[in-house]
């Protein structure tokens, strides 16, 4: 899987949990960015992403995720593991 | 052995050298870097002949220096007052300028421009030094304050409410007498430090060699993933987290083996909350925790059996060792007495003494606002005497909000809890109001003065604002506009 198709379905995941349009998701969104991406949103976005990718995120992981690029670059590193 | 010679001892003795003090997933600190740490911290007070009895404000982030300073402090009689971005720096300022902050201690360059800006002479934690000193334990009066926090519990200024080091001791105490606590163990740190919550973890767990594991506000719905990567032993936090933390576990079970006991406080527990907590936390003991920061952390427990099967409201229990109970005949309020109960407020406020400290038998009571049955030995809560309720764990009184919305833009508002987490527990608040093209006035007046922890998730426009007969606001009929 690339990196192109995991933003898509990392983005799609983001768009339904904070239930909004694709087009205003893109690499360096952040939730500085998006009002509804509050505490809560983060950690279904965090859930929801380990679920689709089977993957488990460690807590020094999880500190440094601060936009969508860097949550699709951790996955795309521990799906080539 | 005072808890205050205690934590001297253990911050400098040998056998704790290398033992951890703070635990993260970046990066853990040892007893003898904080030891280090706090010596610098002495230095740099004698630097700015900061001495017992002075109060210092600290913008407090869950940093090492951060609770090394806090010690310090603790160490020298220095009074330290938590403050953080969340709060609302307008509505604290004028308390913090009538308690004398000689030193505001900051991190981040926005609140050291603020409050530079107000006149507070401030120091970045940046620019300390590491020029240290030893760590001596000093004889300091039990009267002096060790800590003043915040309360938002009645309309006008917040209040401060300072609790001494006699208070503080009364009070690990009292938990001492109630759970046997294991040296070297592992506590979790969940609460914000402006939280008193925050309080219990720091002093229980340094007081016994331990080590803590802060866990900050954005990582805290996934902090059972903390307790399981650092085993974490005691657990202490407000019921609501297990409600939110329930959907990321996924129905698992036994998730977090290593913690021996659980303490919940801050809000009301239902007996469903602990019976999934004891799913989760299945080899620990529960504690159920009541009590206001004017009586230090907590001045009452209920110890859960392994019987779960109840409904309803978990009770407030029995007095813990240092506090005493009982019950107003007259209105059913639940008063607090005992060596943990403060003697007043501090800071800007209208209300006087006999407002919330009664004499009952030659002793100082603290009028909770809570009404209380007792049952069977055990207190039981039956709700408040006012409107103050908690949104997301924070106490706050409705009629405060209203006062500032009031006050601000100069027309009636109800402000209504909604999304009910846990008993007498907000998720947000919704603004009623009836003047056409306020709309933007009163986001501008919510983003610069409410609390930064109020979340308003409704304002509704109404032809006119519910009353009753008596004229008095119809808080029923405004719940049902807005649902």
């Amino acid at each position: 899987m690339n990196n192109q198709e995991i933003f898509k379905k990392v983005a799609s995941i983001l768009s339904q949990i904070i239930k909004c349009d694709l087009s205003e998701i893109n690499e360096s969104t952040s939730a500085n960015d998006i009002d509804r991406w509050d505490s809560l949103t983060h950690v279904h976005l965090v859930l929801a992403v380990e679920k689709e990718f089977e993957i488990r995120f460690s807590l020094g992981e999880l500190q440094d995720l601060q936009n969508v690029k860097d949550m699709v670059l951790m996955v795309e590193n521990k799906k080539s593991i | 052995m005072s808890l205050f010679r205690r934590l001297c001892n253990n911050l400098s003795c040998e056998e704790m050298r290398k033992k951890k003090f703070l635990l993260r997933p970046d990066k853990n600190f040892c007893y003898e870097q904080a030891n280090n740490r706090i010596g610098s911290f002495l230095t740099f007070f004698d630097s700015v002949s900061l001495s017992s009895g002075d109060v210092i404000a600290v913008e407090s982030d869950k940093s090492f220096d951060i609770y090394c300073l806090f010690l310090a402090c603790a160490i020298k009689g220095i009074t330290y007052i938590p403050i953080s971005q969340e709060q609302n720096l307008k509505r604290i300022l004028p308390s913090l300028t009538s308690v004398n902050v000689k030193l505001a201690v900051t991190r981040k360059k926005d609140m050291h421009k603020t409050l530079t800006q107000e006149g507070f002479e401030c120091f970045n934690l940046s620019e300390l030094n590491d020029e240290s000193q030893e760590v001596l334990y000093n004889e300091i009066s039990g009267d002096i304050y060790v800590y003043m926090m915040f309360s938002s519990g009645s309309t006008g200024d917040p209040k401060l409410i300072p609790i001494t080091r006699n208070n503080l001791e009364k009070y690990i105490d009292s938990i001492e007498d109630l759970v046997k606590v294991e040296p070297f163990s592992r506590f979790s740190q969940i609460a914000s430090l402006t939280f008193d919550l925050s309080v219990h973890d720091i002093y229980l767990c340094f007081a016994n060699k331990g080590s803590l594991c802060p866990i900050k506000l954005n990582e805290s719905l996934l902090s059972y993933r903390f307790a399981n990567q650092f085993h974490i032993n005691y657990w202490m936090s407000v019921p609501s987290l297990v409600f939110f933390m329930m959907d990321a576990l996924g129905g698992r079970i036994n998730e977090i083996p290593s913690v021996k006991c659980t303490f919940f406080l801050g809000e009301a527990l239902s007996w469903h909350t602990a019976r999934q907590w004891s799913d989760i936390a299945s080899n620990g003991d529960i504690i159920n925790l009541y009590g206001p920061t004017e009586c230090t952390v907590a001045a009452a427990y209920y110890k859960l059996n392994k019987n779960y099967l109840k409904d309803g409201v978990v009770p407030i229990g029995a007095a813990l060792k240092n506090t005493k109970l009982m019950i107003d005949e007259n209105n059913q309020e639940l008063l607090i007495g005992g060596s943990q109960t403060f003697s007043g407020y501090l800071g800007n406020n209208t209300k006087s003494k006999q407002d919330y400290l009664l004499s009952k038998q030659g002793q100082i009571f603290y009028r909770s606002g809570d009404i209380s049955l007792l049952l069977k030995n055990e207190y039981n809560f039956k709700g408040r005497l006012d409107f103050q309720v908690k949104i997301r764990g924070y106490r706050i009184e409705i009629e405060e909000l209203e006062s500032i919305l009031n006050k601000n833009l100069g027309d009636d508002f109800i402000v209504v809890p909604i999304d009910e987490i846990q008993i007498g527990n907000y998720e947000s608040v919704a603004i009623l109001y009836t003047k056409n093209n306020l709309i933007n006035r009163i986001n501008s007046v919510v983003e610069e003065y409410f609390p930064k922890y109020i979340s308003v998730s409704k304002i509704v426009l109404l032809e006119s604002i519910p009353r009753n007969s008596n004229g008095k606001l119809d808080r029923k009929l405004a719940k049902q506009r807005v649902q």
